[in-house]
C-alpha cells in the first residue's frame, strides 16, 4: 500500500469520537428500525472488544504475545457465575477453611473478579515471562489450557456443561442491568473508560518503558530499565481487565462454561486485536465488530462460513500490516520532538 | 574520600564456550577519565570481555569491581544504575520511536522507577529538555523528530553514544564504536570522543588502530582470551609480542619488498 500523509492527532481523535457517537446511537437506531435483537448483538461485540483491547495493551504495545488471554476472560467470568451460584443456593462458598457468602452486586464482585483474575495473570506473568518468542506463546497457551481442563473437572459448578445464572449482578440492589439497553451502555462506557486509559498509559513513562522493551529489550537493559517487572505489571493489569470482560460476558449471557477459557477464544481475541490493528486500541474494537459482523452475514449465507473468512483474515495481514485501523485512518504521526504525535 | 584507585577493575576473568575460551584468567583496570582501548585480533575475546562487564554473559570465574564495589552478580540493569553506559557493536536503538524519544528514554531509566502510569512522558521537560540538550551535544539536533530506524548508519551511531551519555555514566563501554562508518562520519565520531575525553571512562574496543592511538591514554591487547600486553600507546606499539601477535601482520604488509 502508498504511504500516506499521517492525520493530525486532532482529525484522529475526532474520528475516533465520532465513532464513539455512533456506537452511543446505535440503540435507539436499532429499536427505530425495529431490530432489537442486534442491540444484543452488539453488546456482545463490545464485551468482546474489551478483552481484545486489553489484549493489546501487552500484544501491541508490550510485544507479548500472549495465546492464553482468554483464561483471564475465563477467571472473571467464573468468580461472576460461582459467587451467583452461592448465592442461588444459599451456601457458602468453603475456599481454604474461610466462608465466603455467595452474592450477585456488582459493587463487590466485579471488582473482585477483575482482582481473582490479576491474581492469575500475576501468577501465569511471572512464569510466562522468563521466556519469550514461541516459547511464551507456547506457555500462556499451556497455563489457559491448564485452568480450562480444571473448570472442565470442577462437577460441582457443572463441569464441562457450566452454569446458568438466575439473573444479571445487580447494581446497589437494583436490577438494573436486566435492561438491554443499559446494559449495553455500561458496556460502552467501561470500554470507553478502559480505552482512553489504556491511551494515557500508554504515553506515560511507563508506557514508553512497555514500548521501548517491546522494540529493542537488549537496549532497554543496558540503560538500565528492569524490563521484566514493568511487563509483568502491563500482564496483570491486562488480565485485570480481561476478567472484566468476563463479568460482562457472563452477565449478558447469564450462563458461563469452561468454552470462555477455550484455546479458540484466545485465538479469537489474537485474531480481532491484528485485523483491527496492534497497538492502536481503537482498532480492536473495531475488528470486534468486523469479525462479529462479518461471521453473523457469512453465517447467514453458508454454514461454511470459516472457508471465506479465513482468507479475509490472510488478505488483511498480508496487505493491511496496521490492520483494518491503519488502513481506514491510516498511521499514527510520528512522534515528532515537540510531543505532539501523542494521540 | 577513598584514596583514587581503578574505577573498574576486571579480575582473573574466564569464560569458556566449550571448548572455546574465550577470557582466560583476564585481568585489567580502567582508570577514572581514562580511555583505555582493547584491542586484538579477530576472536581474541574483546567483545566476550565487554559482554561480560556489561552484564550479559556470566563469567565462570573472576571477579569485576566498578569503583570498589564488586557488580559481578548484579544483572545488566542494576549495572546500568551504577554507571555503565553501553553502544554495541550492532546498532541498538529502539527503532519505532523518534530520536528525541530514544534519549529521553535514557534520561527516565536513570531518573528513578517508571512506575507513572498517567502524565504524558513526552510533555515532561525533565526528560526532554535533558535529552534535547544531549542530542545538541552529538550533532542530532536536527533530527530530533525522526524515527530512529530511519536514521544513517552513522547518525545511528551518535544516537547510541548520546543514549549512553544521557545516563551521566562513569564508564563508557564502547564496542567499535566506528563499525561500519564513513570516513567523515568516523572523524566527527572521533572528535566527539576526544572531547569527552576526562569527563567520563571509556573502556574502547576497536579495530581502527588510528582511531585507537587518537583516543587511547592506555591499550590492552588480547589474544586468545589472554592480556598480551597493557601499557601506554608507545610502550605497546614497541612491544614485540605484539608486533609479532597483531601489529605485526599489518607491519609485514608495510615492509618494502
Amino acid at each position: 500500500m502508498a504511504e500516506r500523509a499521517p492525520l493530525s492527532p486532532r482529525v484522529r481523535l475526532g474520528l475516533h469520537l465520532l465513532g464513539l457517537l455512533a456506537l452511543a446511537l446505535l440503540p435507539p437506531l436499532l429499536t427505530l428500525i425495529d431490530e432489537p435483537f442486534y442491540v444484543t448483538l452488539a453488546t456482545r461485540v463490545l464485551i468482546l472488544a474489551l478483552a481484545a483491547v486489553s489484549l493489546d495493551l501487552i500484544l501491541g504495545y508490550g510485544g507479548m504475545v500472549s495465546f492464553g488471554h482468554a483464561a483471564f476472560v475465563g477467571v472473571g467470568g467464573y468468580v461472576t457465575g460461582i459467587l451467583a451460584h452461592h448465592a442461588f443456593m444459599g451456601d457458602p462458598l468453603m475456599l481454604f477453611g474461610l466462608a465466603v457468602p455467595g452474592m450477585n452486586e456488582a459493587l463487590i464482585v466485579w471488582p473482585l473478579a477483575m482482582a481473582v483474575s490479576a491474581v492469575a495473570a500475576l501468577l501465569i506473568g511471572v512464569l510466562s515471562l522468563r521466556t519469550g518468542g514461541i516459547h511464551f506463546i507456547m506457555i500462556t497457551l499451556a497455563f489457559a489450557q491448564m485452568l480450562y481442563y480444571l473448570l472442565v473437572s470442577l462437577q460441582a459448578y457443572g463441569g464441562d456443561d457450566g452454569l446458568t445464572l438466575w439473573g444479571r449482578n445487580t447494581v446497589a440492589g437494583t436490577d438494573l442491568l436486566a435492561d438491554r439497553e443499559t446494559f449495553y451502555y455500561v458496556c460502552l462506557g467501561l470500554l470507553a473508560v478502559v480505552v482512553l486509559a489504556f491511551r494515557r498509559l500508554v504515553d506515560s513513562r511507563f508506557g514508553l518503558v512497555l514500548q521501548g522493551a517491546r522494540q529493542n529489550e537488549r537496549r532497554m537493559r543496558a540503560l538500565g530499565v528492569p524490563v521484566t517487572r514493568y511487563r509483568l505489571a502491563a500482564f496483570t493489569l491486562a488480565g485485570a481487565v480481561a476478567g472484566l470482560a468476563g463479568v460482562l460476558s457472563v452477565n449478558q449471557a447469564e450462563f458461563v462454561s469452561p468454552t470462555l477459557l477455550h484455546w479458540t477464544h484466545s485465538g479469537e481475541l489474537l485474531v480481532v486485536v491484528i485485523l483491527g490493528g496492534m497497538g492502536t486500541l481503537v482498532g480492536p474494537v473495531l475488528g470486534a465488530f468486523v469479525l462479529m459482523g462479518l461471521e453473523e452475514v457469512l453465517a447467514g449465507v453458508t454454514e461454511h462460513w470459516r472457508v471465506i473468512l479465513g482468507p479475509v483474515l490472510v488478505l488483511v495481514v498480508l496487505y493491511a500490516r496496521a490492520g483494518l485501523h491503519g488502513w481506514v485512518i491510516g498511521p499514527r504521526r510520528h512522534a515528532d520532538a515537540d510531543g505532539e504525535g501523542a494521540s | 574520600m577513598r584514596a583514587p584507585g581503578p574505577l573498574l577493575e576486571v579480575e582473573g576473568l574466564s569464560k569458556a564456550f566449550g571448548g572455546v575460551t574465550a577470557s582466560d584468567a583476564l585481568s585489567f583496570t580502567v582508570m577514572p577519565g581514562e580511555v583505555h582501548a582493547l584491542i586484538g585480533p579477530n576472536g581474541a575475546g574483546k567483545t566476550t570481555a565487554v559482554a561480560q562487564i556489561a552484564g550479559e554473559l556470566k563469567p565462570d570465574d573472576g571477579r569485576i569491581r566498578l569503583d570498589g564495589r564488586e557488580i559481578s552478580h548484579l544483572p545488566v540493569h542494576r549495572r546500568a544504575l551504577l554507571g555503565l553506559g553501553r553502544s554495541f557493536q550492532i546498532t541498538s536503538v529502539l527503532p519505532d520511536f523518534s530520536v528525541l524519544d530514544n534519549v529521553a528514554l535514557a534520561v527516565q531509566a536513570h531518573a528513578g522507577h517508571s512506575f507513572r502510569l498517567i502524565r504524558n512522558a513526552r510533555r515532561d521537560a525533565r526528560l526532554r529538555d535533558p535529552a534535547r540538550a544531549m542530542l545538541t551535544r552529538v550533532g542530532l539536533a536536527a533530527v530530533a523528530g525522526r524515527a530512529a530506524g530511519a536514521l544513517s548508519h552513522g547518525e545511528k551511531r551518535k544516537l547510541e553514544l548520546a543514549m549512553a551519555l544521557a545516563g551521566h555514566p562513569r564508564l563508557l563501554l564502547l564496542d567499535e564504536p566506528m563499525a561500519g562508518m564513513g570516513g567523515e562520519d568516523s572523524a566527527r565520531m572521533v572528535e566527539v570522543l576526544q572531547g569527552l575525553k576526562g569527563t567520563v571512562a571509556m573502556l574502547l574496543v576497536e579495530h581502527d588502530m588510528d582511531v585507537v592511538f587518537a583516543l587511547a591514554d592506555r591499550i590492552t591487547v588480547l589474544d586468545g582470551g589472554r592480556v598480551l600486553a597493557t601499557g601506554d600507546p608507545e610502550a605497546v606499539r614497541a612491544d614485540p609480542a605484539v608486533i609479532a601477535a597483531y601489529l605485526g601482520e599489518e607491519g609485514v604488509a608495510c615492509q618494502p619488498c
